[in-house]
């Protein structure tokens, strides 16, 4: 049995109530959910309320879940996305905490108060991508979520998600590259 | 293999070849090793890769805080499993307490309709957030 044919028979024990199996599909989806959120919507309070809400969906409705319809994680991370989009339709995009905790300011600290810096521009470039870029650059750059998963996910075609990426990073470069090292060079 | 497909995938996926699409990641890699451009191509893709790579929110804090709150949920006995005390009544218990929970829920739903929208109505169903489009749906492509 893989881990999805798990997921699927875990989701019909929480349908009839059952927590133990509920705190499983938690231990493996959880993590995930509240990371791609964080990246969505870019905030952890916001990140926070959305995994919560689709995790409370689950427990609620999972006697709704429908085997035949696709794998479970690709069906709870829609649900996930969906709630970021409907949130960020209602409120402007946040990254003020995308560079994590204020950085140490002390005179040791110089190294880390620059990653810091750079974290924070790379996360408001991130920011002023359109939504639907945002979202694939999450879900299959930062998360590995293979291209099918993904299009399934957005409810795109898979050539619509490489356009999405492709745009999506080639923007980021343009903004980003001078913050790069311009010594980094491949050997292959 | 085409150089300017090449550059499509590290444009897209970056220079990682694992994220590459599978059927065309061998080709991608045999014409990098064997094209000077190519190699330098993934270079700077590599480089995009390493900025992204600094962007890392972090999020246990915030899973085990949602995780916290889940358990006080699920605890609160919103569950068939919370009430085991139902199994222990004799079939007549059980159907006069359906029966007294639906008339219950006859009378509230005859007073409610008439004062207030429905409630079922405030909230986003399920099965269109993961099913019916959503948002994406409404914004095509």
């Amino acid at each position: 049995m893989d881990n999805a044919e798990e997921d699927e028979v875990l989701v019909e024990r929480v349908a009839d109530g059952d927590k133990a199996a509920y705190r499983l599909l938690m231990d493996r989806h959880l993590g995930r959910c509240v990371r791609l959120a964080r990246r969505m919507t870019g905030n952890a309070a916001d990140a926070e309320d959305v995994a919560q809400d689709a995790f409370l969906r689950l427990w609620r409705h999972a006697d709704r879940w429908q085997s035949g319809r696709g794998k479970f994680s690709t069906w709870l991370y829609r649900i996930v996305t969906n709630l970021c989009i409907d949130r960020s339709c209602r409120r402007s995009f946040l990254p003020l905490e995308a560079a994590g905790d204020p950085a140490d300011e002390r005179p040791d600290a110089a190294e880390g108060i620059a990653k810091a810096q750079t974290a924070k521009t790379i996360a408001a470039a991130i920011a002023r991508l359109p939504e639907r870029q945002r979202v694939a650059l999450t879900l299959r750059y930062y998360e590995e979520i293979g291209n099918i998963e993904a299009a399934e996910i957005m409810s795109v075609s898979v050539d619509a998600v490489e356009s999405l990426l492709l745009r999506a990073r080639r923007t980021l470069r343009a903004e980003l590259m001078a913050l790069a090292p311009s010594n980094a060079r491949e050997e292959t | 293999m085409t150089f300017e497909r090449l550059i499509e995938i590290l444009d897209a996926y970056g220079a990682d070849p694992a994220r590459w699409p599978a059927d065309e990641r061998a080709a991608a890699w045999a014409f990098v090793v064997q094209d000077a451009r190519a190699a330098d191509a993934l270079a700077e893709a590599r480089r995009l890769d390493g900025l992204l790579d600094v962007y890392d929110p972090g999020a246990d804090a915030s899973a085990a805080r949602v995780r916290n709150a889940l358990e006080k949920e699920i605890g609160q006995g919103s569950s068939v499993t919370a009430i085991p005390f139902l199994a222990a009544w004799s079939p007549w218990q059980r159907g006069a307490a359906l029966a007294a929970v639906l008339m219950f829920g006859i009378a509230t739903g005859v007073v409610t309709s008439a004062v207030s929208p429905s409630v079922a109505g405030n909230e986003i169903d399920i099965v269109r957030l993961a099913f019916d489009g959503g948002p994406f749906e409404a914004m095509g492509l």
